[in-house]
């Protein structure tokens, strides 16, 4: 198989090549005959002129001097014409599919037998991909069937592959002949481009590499338990409180808790790619992977009349022309509804005052604008290994989420994962055992906890809040037991808080009926209370946001049950960073 | 026992009540009851409990040294002390070796005289566990546990106290036997 490209050095050659690939009929019917060449489009307009120079027809190509002229070229032969000769002499020039998938470099157009035009534009696809991939074109929302393989006329070292697509048909353009290029082999990087053809050659540009954090088998990993689950994770309109500071909108909340066994990023990363790898049938939102390109858009729509709903992953079309699926709305309800994430399947986004309407129930509303979120050709972006850095508007569980993740709501928030650090206790004792364990930041100069780390401000009895009179410290949990020194008491009386902000610490429940004097010296206890589970393994953990520099922290675990009581075992976690720290403990009878 | 801690002030007040009557003025404290209760307290999370207190009370088991079993110690430590919520009595302490008598904090008129030996051993009482059941449970049959007098049944058909009953089932024959249950 020889490729014939523009500059062949022998142009004869290439003339003969087509000519003997090709039979030609009087009436201009151009096909395929025999061979594997490849030519540029160039030498078919060449082959063609070459024969209606000849005096004589040869062979099965029944064109010679007497014949009109078969075609043109424009743009230094990139575009090529086959002329309609019909009215005057019964000859119309005209290939068909078979016959295009002999040519690159440019554009074929045709009329067909009702006079309609049609074209086979020119793809070139440049970049580099990892050997053995297998490019897919997507066109009107399907998979246009492969006949390059690996890589075809890949005339160059950047060429991956060089094709005709049929882009007008009967006089009508195919999805305004927007093609998708794609490269979405299982353990390597995936690639997406969208490209619009016309006349002459276009390009698509497509670059993949060997996935570092993707190397186990896809069969593997499609049979981890709570694969299927994984898809509907990425669906629907979700709300997300990354930083702690309030939530913000995603689409879904993609999270590795249901593959029981393989619960971790790399597993959830592998399998959202294994949905979208070529040849599956897997589907996100509904949208099979082969047909996943990427194309999502975020419309703002105003709330509209009625009471019609839309329908989690239904078909929506607009009036501009064009075919979408829904990935998530804010409100499924065409009265409340403001905002809608789409994956487009054809045509091009909808725009100001475009009318959408979904398929099931013909909801529908103005859209206002569209906003083209960054495209991901594997949907959840790039993973570092421990990290993701996703495009905008994709949700994974928050929880899910450790310092370092990168995220960006819909709303365009960039919430920052806190760093969280966590220090965990496990206590190993008699099954009958209920030990308690108490912690707290390690006074500056004792070898004791630092009972008064803050002073509370005047407040009533039975009150819900506790006030400090200074800023609560950043590092302070999110959840935890502030202690206070009631004036009148001998003892310090512990309050659950669920939460605390500024000065604030909102408790889970009220203060005892005793007032709180100004003053009165107050602690935080990170463990106040019993171990968490029966049995003989016992634990706590408490969290907290990393500030700076590092702490110490004491405490002890206690059990002083009257039957049998424990050696108490003093505990302490020193110079916590932001890294976490864990505890073993073991309480043996005292007596 | 119902010991009134004050953590702040590291003095645990013991009531009159959680001392045992011998006669007269005169009262005993056993240190392991001691023991027994400031354990408690240091481990509660309630209301006036000790778990964010320091530590109140160290413990040394009973020691075996040459096959004689010596004395646990009971010993309060970190400066805490304790008192009595009484007057004018005299509080003879008993058990475990201990430095209760050192950190007492004497005040109306309460007197506390130690019974450390430096050659003390555990005697126990010499019964392993189930003599000390069988013991217990001939105590109660022969209703000479006045807290909790045994039943008897008007046709002498059976008899119950908390631990069992015993129940006369008749042989036909002249005879019969008891089923305890």
């Amino acid at each position: 198989m020889t490729v014939y490209d523009r500059d062949y050095a022998t142009p004869a050659d290439a003339v003969t090549a087509v000519l003997a690939q090709f039979s030609i009929t009087a009436g201009g019917d151009i096909r395929h005959d025999t061979g594997t060449h490849t030519f540029h489009v160039w030498w078919l307009h060449r082959a063609l002129q070459k024969k209606v120079w000849d005096l004589a027809t040869s062979g099965n190509d029944f064109l010679n001097l007497a014949k009109p002229n078969p075609s043109t070229s424009e743009a230094l032969g990139t575009i090529i014409t086959l002329l309609d000769h019909t009215t005057d002499f019964s000859v119309r020039y005209n290939i068909d599919d078979t016959a295009a998938q002999s040519f690159f470099g440019g554009s074929i157009e045709q009329q067909n037998g009702s006079s309609q035009t049609e074209r086979y534009s020119g793809l070139i696809v440049l970049g580099s991909a990892v050997a053995g991939t297998e490019l897919q074109i997507i066109q009107n929302a399907a998979v246009v069937t492969s006949f390059w393989g690996t890589g075809l006329n890949q005339t160059d070292s950047n060429t991956l592959l060089r094709v005709l697509v049929k882009t007008i048909v009967a006089g009508a353009e195919v999805d305004k002949q927007i093609v998708v290029v794609k490269a979405s082999e299982f353990q390597d990087t995936y690639a997406v481009w969208e490209t619009t053809l016309g006349l002459g050659e276009k390009v698509a540009a497509i670059s993949t590499a060997d996935d570092p954090n993707n190397n186990t088998a896809l069969a593997t990993v499609q049979a981890y338990t709570g694969f299927a689950g994984v898809g509907a994770t990425v669906e629907g309109w979700d709300l997300h409180d990354v930083d702690g500071n309030g939530a913000d909108p995603f689409l879904g909340s993609l999270s590795y808790a249901g593959l029981t066994g393989n619960q971790t990023k790399d597993a959830l990363y592998e399998v959202v790619k294994a949905y979208l790898t070529r040849g599956t049938t897997d589907t996100l939102w509904g949208i099979d992977g082969d047909l996943y390109t990427a194309r999502l858009f975020q419309l703002t729509l105003t709330p509209g009349a009625g009471s019609l709903l839309y329908v989690q992953n239904e078909i929506v079309t607009w009036t501009g022309g064009g075919e979408g699926v829904m990935l998530a709305a804010d409100d499924l309800d065409e009265d409340n509804i403001t905002r809608m994430v789409i994956h487009l399947n054809k045509g091009i986004a909808p725009v100001n005052t475009d009318v959408i309407t979904g398929a099931t129930n013909s909801a529908d509303n103005v859209v206002t604008a569209a906003e083209k979120l960054a495209t991901a050709a594997n949907y959840i972006g790039v993973y570092t290994g421990s990290n993701w850095i996703a495009p905008k508007g994709t949700g994974f569980l928050a929880s899910e989420l450790i310092f370092g993740d990168s995220v960006t709501a819909l709303d365009g928030q960039t919430p920052g994962v806190p760093q969280n650090v966590t220090l965990s206790l496990t206590v190993n004792c008699d099954a009958s055992d209920d030990p308690y364990a108490f912690l707290a930041e390690k006074d500056g100069v004792l070898e004791a906890p630092d009972y008064n780390t803050y002073n509370g401000t005047a407040q009533g009895t039975s009150v819900s809040t506790i006030i400090v009179d200074a800023a609560i410290q950043a590092d302070e949990p999110q959840t935890g037991y502030i202690g206070v020194l009631h004036t009148g008491r001998t003892y310090y009386t512990f309050y659950e808080y669920s939460s605390w902000t500024g000065s604030t610490f909102t408790l889970v429940g009220t203060t005892d009926a005793i007032a709180i004097t100004a003053g009165d010296n107050m602690f935080i206890a990170y463990f106040y209370e019993a171990l968490v589970g029966t049995g003989a393994t016992q634990t706590l953990s408490r969290s907290f946001v990393f500030d700076s520099g590092t702490r110490d922290f004491v405490g002890w675990v206690r059990h002083g049950d009257p039957t049998i009581p424990d050696k108490p075992v003093p505990i302490a976690f020193n110079s916590v960073g932001s890294n976490s720290q864990s505890l073993i403990v073991q309480l043996e009878n005292e007596s | 026992m119902s010991y009134t801690p004050n953590w702040t002030t590291k003095v645990f007040t013991i009531p009159l009540g959680d001392l045992t009557f011998v006669s007269g003025v005169n009262y005993t404290l056993d240190a392991g009851d001691f023991w027994i209760e400031v354990r408690r307290l240091e481990a509660s999370a309630a209301n006036n409990g000790g778990l964010y207190a320091e530590q109140a009370l160290e413990f040394v088991n009973t020691q075996t040294l040459s096959g004689i079993p010596y004395s646990a110690i009971v010993k309060l430590i970190n400066g805490y002390t304790w008192e009595v919520n009484a007057s004018n009595i005299i509080v003879s302490l008993l058990g475990k070796n201990n430095n209760l008598l050192d950190t007492f904090v004497p005040a109306n008129g309460v007197s506390v005289l130690a019974n450390n030996s430096a050659g003390k051993i555990e005697t126990g009482t010499g019964l392993d566990a189930g003599q000390s059941t069988q013991l217990n449970e001939i105590h109660t049959r022969l209703d000479l546990e006045t807290a909790n007098p045994q039943t008897y049944a008007d046709d002498g058909s059976s008899i119950s106290n908390t631990d069992f009953t015993l129940t006369k089932s008749d042989n036909g024959d002249g005879t019969f036997d008891i089923d305890r249950t």
